[in-house]
């Protein structure tokens, strides 16, 4: 009877131990998918704070925005202050066909679609769709963007734009 | 014999000495060999950095070289072939009679159609250079390749030649051994820059102003958007003469 139950305690065990890679790395996909939602709402709200966390605050990081390159946080910070100098509830970016891929249990790739809304004071509403690429990895336990680059994409004939976020 | 077994055991005495002289020296020459082994062990990384940064490089220099000579074979052997490699390239000559288009292709095998689709160009049609290109390693198994690839365009017929700058993003792993790109995302860029705040002007953040250069008519109401294999990417090409 003993020995039935700790076959079964071991197999138990077994399944677990089994299971347990791929439950890390949904739970790993998800985190890493915080970022790209935590930029997203850094932006709307307009909050340095949240966007200076979620990057890697070194000179090695870098971003590509469609005309602009930005070498080192820095740069890319001085460069976001100017856009939430603009004011809050002017810009709206949300995200759609994003993908996760990770490389490693450190390091993950977010590729996927940003739909930039703005409504300019006085001025006409517009909308951009931009592609990206995030390279994130998990610096001192916590998922940082190393770099990112953003491309904008022509609209024309194919599917309907996205219905921006409300 | 009290002498002479005083000077045996004086001669043992000796030879025990000796030989705990000899186990001194054979343990300080066994602890040098391990701080030597420690030391070799701790500058591995920084040494192995430098090659591998190489390694790395050669992948990028071996994929201009498989669009330069049209070379699939060279071309299948830089990517992962799996499901998850991804390519987003604009379409690099927006003029209509452009016959590969801007795509977005999800796995090696829609990267090899887009490919081939290229290789239908006659020869020396293409010429692809990089510039101001930067690897970083973000482990010893993951590297990021930045930078820009020059393209210039010399059509069969004769007509004028033109030349466009593509900025990537390249992601590259090392998969059985063998350093693999896993990710491509290439950006043509604009030829003109304007200030932030005015028509077509940069805004922080990675968008482009309103009335930018895809127009006033996208940023109002997009009618669409470049998914997969839809043409991608607004832009002016820059002509040159030949």
């Amino acid at each position: 009877m003993k020995s039935h139950a700790t076959l079964l305690f071991s197999l138990v065990l077994v399944l677990c131990v089994s299971a347990a890679p791929s439950v890390m790395a949904a739970s790993a996909e998800e985190e890493v998918l915080q970022v790209e939602k935590n930029w997203c709402k850094a932006f709307k709200n307009v909050d340095m704070e949240l966007m200076s966390s979620l990057y890697w605050n070194s000179p090695k990081t870098t971003e590509y925005t469609p005309n602009e390159s930005y070498d080192g946080w820095e740069a890319i910070e001085t460069n976001i202050k100017k856009y939430f100098g603009l004011g809050k509830g002017v810009f709206d970016w949300t995200y759609f066909d994003t993908q996760v891929v990770m490389l490693t249990d450190n390091v993950a790739i977010i590729s996927g679609y940003h739909n930039l809304f703005e409504k300019p004071p006085g001025g006409n509403p517009y909308a951009l769709i931009l592609r990206f690429t995030l390279v994130v990895q998990k610096i001192d336990g916590k998922w940082l963007i190393m770099h990112n680059n953003e491309t904008r994409v022509e609209t024309g004939p194919g599917r309907e734009a996205p219905t921006p976020a409300s | 014999m009290t002498g002479e077994n005083g000077i045996f055991r004086n001669t043992e005495m000796n030879n025990n000495q000796r030989g705990g002289f000899e186990m001194r020296i054979k343990d300080m020459y066994g602890l040098l060999c391990v701080v030597a082994l420690l030391f070799c062990l701790c500058a591995n990384p920084s040494a192995n950095a430098a090659p591998a940064k190489e390694d790395v490089l050669k992948v990028e220099n071996n994929w201009v070289n498989a669009f330069n000579n049209m070379d699939l074979k060279l071309m299948s052997s830089l990517y992962w072939h799996s499901i998850k490699t991804q390519l987003y390239s604009p379409n690099v000559f927006s003029d209509a009679s452009s016959s590969f288009p801007a795509v977005l292709s999800n796995g090696w095998e829609s990267i090899e159609a887009v490919f081939k689709e290229y290789c239908k160009q006659p020869k020396g049609t293409f010429t692809w250079s990089l510039r101001d290109t930067q690897v970083t390693m973000l482990t010893d198994k993951v590297a990021q390749v930045i930078g820009y690839h020059e393209l210039v365009k010399k059509p069969a017929d004769g007509s004028e030649s033109s030349s466009v700058s593509l900025r990537f993003t390249h992601l590259v792993q090392k998969i059985e051994g063998k350093w693999l790109l896993v990710h491509s995302h290439e950006t043509k860029l604009q030829p003109a820059r304007q200030p932030m705040g005015s028509p077509g002007g940069e805004l922080p953040g990675g968008a482009a102003g309103p009335a930018g250069a895809a127009g006033p008519a996208a940023t109002s109401a997009p009618a669409g958007v470049a998914g997969p294999n839809s043409p991608a990417e607004a832009g002016t090409d820059r002509k040159m003469n030949q």
